[in-house]
């Protein structure tokens, strides 16, 4: 994780929106006058402030202060959504937030890293959740999953990107690199994140095809910045298109059509991907049978049906993240994203005259 | 540090907000026991004494370069790079953490530390300098630029009721905000701008005076700034107990509380202007920084009179209107000492990202609406800025020509009298909906920088005097304000009602429509037509003998605007058919106005034929006259 010492650089505001907003759409950068024309669209999160049976204030993501004046409970939250045009609520009882806030008061500390802020942040949510003064919709994850214990994220960091080693994101927009993320991590966090203007004083001219250019990029970082524990190279698109579908063996067939190149891929990865075809059967199987309601991605039955594929990672790996976190983080970013406003980028945004 | 009241002698009273005759009455009179304890105070500076206006010609657009986070080696590249696209100042925020070697001694003249290094650079450059001494002078820098003794200094932290410490984000931990009221925080922070200021003065006979010094935090929108959630810090509140906010409840408790949180940080401001002047530099080249947006600070309020103010344009996100709004709402309060907007380019790590195309365009509805003094965040910075206008190296980023256009055009822009109709919404009601929050604990400047106005953010029931609640006040200046932009009629919301008996303002019990009407009638000759209605802001200013309509399209349609009548030129073209307007562009039209003598006849409103008549009718403020360098 990042740290007050982590040198961050590199990006420009094209590349770093791009990349931002790949995963966090609702993020996504407006021009002025097109704040009108925004806030007759449908999305955006519905921010409720309410006591008891009275709502506050109303305050939507595009459209400001909405006009709202009964809460109607946690139950009928979808309707309250659907009657502003939105996709997300959040709804507080009034105190809520202050107490949200004692309650981080006591428990944070200086020199907590990002893992256990979050955590901490996570579970004191929960509790408010828990005691009926915060709610959110939609709901992906069972309230009854557990949050995983520090030790647990650090030694999962420790799997994903080991001491001294380096992972890299390149995503291309036809011949160019789009937008790309370079991180090291020296002891117990990331000493650079670099994006492309860094990257590509690394690497020099490339060709302009990512299925070729992955293996300059790749010499290139190992011989400036150190092991390259992982590479990711597609299209931006290709990319943006998988973080949002629901079909399973989505990233497994991405890879093996070479549509997204992983290089180096490591052991676990590799294993997952193999499981990815066994799991996409399983999944077709559970998708007919249950089909793909949101909190049914993480029921039990699906569990049982995974097991296979759960076999062959956890043989190879002793790692699951679905086992460690108690859900799938991927398809509960995919459920978001196809729930969220579009990003409003385009492969060629008007940032040059 | 000596009490206020010890060195003054006299008890303060808050400047009374000027009020026209049948306008709102109620007028918030702070006395003696509505301060702080005199052990919470820092010394006042005398209110006789005020600071000259912060004006200067030409206007300062300048770009922030954030040198110790550079190679020293292309600090000359970084400047010349962005003097070529157009800036004229260079905006250097001295970092208290960077420059802290140990407890109170600082270093100003090592590596890539040299102040005097980066200032010579600058000047052989020929550039104008402007210098922020924060304490919090940028939001780039870990730690809120504080260094993390005084962060860790219990001693220093702002509390909340449960006296525990007020965590604000600085990715990727949090950190506690310091308490303003704090004693301990207090001597710290005094001690480092005496420190920054002595160290600016000495470089000042080589160098020449630095053009503005910026003291203050900000002006990135704080996220905790709650009245009642924050603060208390034993020096803050000695034995008040805890306010709940009253909603629509009795207001007293919560005015005072509002007034009480006032007063701290306007003696903590001036605390260290004075601190700053003491030590060499001129209080008429200091402008204060205020977090957030002004229109939800009683402390930019009372400040305006006596500083020029440094204030953030919102982000682009936050629309056209919001922008527009703020900008000329600012400009309004600041008129007498002037306004030091900062624009964006790009964001902190902790910002949601924007596009380069967005931040020029939300700079360009703030130039269009008055902003006239600004600086570009971030001109260059090596580290934790995503999207400056230069690239680490110095190289321009692929929106850096779009910055070069925009300098560019702003020499087309007017300076003068604005022409406009105007809304008031004075202290009193900023007050009073600070009091009467129902969003708290969310940040208030923060909300109001993304558009929401005083008014929505309050209960609705509030009173703001005897038979005028919040929400019908809110609801009369919204419908008056939607009314008259579709009617293309300049407008803007001011804090403060010219004292000018022709000004077009709304009256306090007029309807709204009736009042759109009137300004309508009365500024017609500064009205263009716009198609679609709506679908542009217009601004009238009148300049030696010319009138101009800057017109900024705040929709994605493409508009056409058509001018008042005859004898108006488009870049010294005659308009002879209506001009297209592109979605978020502006424009600028030109009426040459013949020399004639005064007549006597009132009643004749501002036209082309009629140019000498203008003030007879219609409101007109003046731009501060400008002092040269």
């Amino acid at each position: 994780m990042i740290s007050v010492d982590t040198q961050i650089r590199g990006f420009d505001a094209r590349s770093w929106h791009r990349l931002v907003t790949l995963v966090a759409p609702g993020l996504a950068s407006r021009a002025p006058h097109e704040f009108a024309a925004r806030a007759t669209e449908e999305g955006g999160t519905l921010l409720v402030l309410y006591h008891q049976t009275r709502i506050l204030r109303a305050i939507h993501t595009h459209r400001g202060v909405v006009d709202a004046a009964v809460w109607p409970g946690p139950e009928n939250m979808e309707a309250l959504a659907r009657a502003h045009g939105a996709r997300f609520v959040l709804a507080a009882e009034a105190g809520a937030l202050e107490e949200l806030y004692e309650r981080l008061g006591g428990r944070l500390r200086i020199d907590d890293d990002a893992i256990t802020l979050s955590l901490v942040t996570l579970g004191a949510l929960r509790e408010l959740h828990d005691e009926g003064e915060l709610h959110f919709w939609p709901r992906w994850i069972d309230q009854r999953i557990p949050l995983p214990t520090p030790a647990v994220l650090h030694r999962m960091f420790d799997f994903l990107l080991p001491d001294g080693q380096c992972a890299v994101i390149t995503l291309f927009d036809r011949a160019e690199i789009d937008t790309a993320l370079l991180i090291r991590r020296r002891g117990e966090a990331l000493d650079r994140v670099y994006g492309p203007e860094v990257l590509k004083d690394i690497v020099g001219p490339l060709g302009g095809d990512f299925r070729r250019d992955y293996r300059i990029i790749r010499t290139a970082i190992e011989r400036t910045m150190g092991p390259l524990a992982l590479g990711l190279f597609a299209e931006t698109a290709t990319i943006h298109s998988l973080l949002r579908t629901d079909r399973p063996g989505a990233w497994a067939e991405a890879i093996a059509l070479r549509d997204v190149v992983i290089d180096p891929m490591p052991l676990w990865l590799a294993a997952a991907a193999s499981a990815g075809v066994v799991r996409a059967a399983a999944n077709r199987s559970r998708g007919l049978i249950t089909g793909l309601g949101l909190l049914g991605a993480l029921s039990p039955t699906m569990r049982r049906l995974r097991e296979m594929a759960d076999a062959v990672t956890d043989a190879v790996t002793g790692f699951d993240f679905e086992r460690v976190l108690g859900f799938d983080p991927l398809r509960v970013l995919a459920q978001i994203l196809r729930r969220s406003s579009p990003s409003g980028s385009q492969p060629r945004d008007h940032d040059t005259p | 540090m000596r009490p206020c009241c010890e060195r003054s002698g006299r008890t303060h009273r808050s400047p009374r907000v000027p009020i026209c005759p049948g306008e709102m009455t109620h007028q918030p009179d702070v006395t003696a026991n509505d301060m702080p304890s005199p052990t919470s105070c820092l010394p006042l500076s005398s209110r006789n004494t005020l600071a000259s206006p912060a004006v200067l010609s030409p206007p300062l657009h300048a770009a922030m370069v954030r040198f110790p986070t550079l190679e020293r080696a292309r600090w000359n590249t970084v400047i010349a790079a962005l003097a070529d696209l157009g800036f004229n100042a260079i905006d250097l925020p001295l970092v208290w953490r960077e420059h802290e070697r140990a407890p109170g001694v600082f270093d100003f003249t090592e590596g890539v530390l040299s102040l005097e290094a980066m200032v010579a650079t600058v000047r052989a450059a020929g550039l104008r300098l402007v210098v922020r001494l924060g304490p919090m002078a940028t939001d780039d820098a870990p730690g809120l630029c504080i260094p993390e003794r005084v962060l860790r200094d219990r001693a220093c932290q702002a509390r909340t009721r449960r006296q525990n410490p007020v965590w604000v984000p600085d990715p990727p931990r949090v950190v506690p905000l310091p308490s303003i009221a704090s004693h301990a925080y207090q001597h710290e922070a005094l001690q480092w701008i005496s420190a920054a200021a002595a160290a600016l003065a000495r470089l000042e006979p080589t160098y020449g005076p630095v053009d503005r010094v910026i003291v203050g935090d900000g002006p990135h929108a704080l996220l905790r700034d709650d009245p009642y959630e924050i603060d208390h810090h034993p020096d803050a509140r000695g034995t008040l107990a805890p306010v709940d906010p009253p909603h629509d409840g009795p207001q007293e408790q919560g005015r005072n509380e509002v007034q009480r949180e006032t007063n701290q940080r306007i003696a903590y401001l001036e605390a260290l202007v004075d601190s700053a002047v003491r030590h060499g530099l001129s209080r008429d080249r200091i402008m204060v920084a205020i977090a957030g947006a002004a229109t939800l600070s009683p402390a930019a309020h009372r400040l305006a009179d006596k500083y020029g103010l440094v204030l953030a344009v919102p982000p682009p996100v936050a629309g056209s209107l919001a922008i527009w709004r703020l900008v000329r709402h600012a400009v309004a309060l600041t008129e007498s000492r002037g306004a030091h907007f900062d624009v964006w380019s790009g964001g902190a790590l902790h910002c949601p990202p924007a596009r380069g195309s967005h931040t020029v365009a939300a700079a360009r509805v703030a130039l269009a609406a008055g902003a006239r003094d600004f600086t570009v965040r971030m001109g260059c910075a090596g580290n934790r800025w995503m999207g400056a206008v230069l690239s680490e190296t110095g190289i321009p980023r692929p929106h850096a020509p779009l910055w070069r256009e925009l300098l560019a055009w702003t020499k087309t822009l007017p300076e003068g009298e604005e022409l406009t109709a105007e809304l008031v919404e004075h202290l009193a009601v900023v007050e009073a909906a600070r009091a009467a929050t129902v969003v708290h604990p969310l940040p208030l400047g923060l909300l109001g920088l993304l558009g929401l106005t005083p008014g929505q953010l309050a209960a609705h029931n509030t009173p703001i005097e005897p038979g005028l609640t919040m929400a019908a006040h809110e609801s009369a200046l919204a419908s008056a304000e939607r009314a008259l932009i579709a009617a293309a009629v300049p407008v803007r919301r001011v804090a403060v009602r010219s004292p000018s008996r022709r000004a077009v303002a709304m009256a306090p019990d007029e309807d709204p429509l009736a009042f759109a009407a009137r300004a309508a009638r009365s500024l017609r000759n500064v009205i263009p037509t716009v198609q679609p209605p709506g679908a542009a802001l217009v601004r009238a200013v009148r300049q030696r003998g010319r009138v101009h309509l800057v017109v900024l399209s705040q929709t994605t349609e493409t508009a056409t605007v058509s001018p008042p009548g005859h004898g108006w030129t488009l870049k010294d073209s005659p308009v002879t058919e209506p001009v297209s307007l592109d979605p978020g562009m502006a424009l600028v039209l030109t009426h040459e106005q013949p020399r004639r003598r005064v007549r006597k006849t009132s009643g004749q409103d501002y036209g082309a034929s009629s140019a000498e008549h203008s003030t007879s009718s219609t409101h007109t403020t003046k731009t501060p006259r400008r002092k040269r360098q």
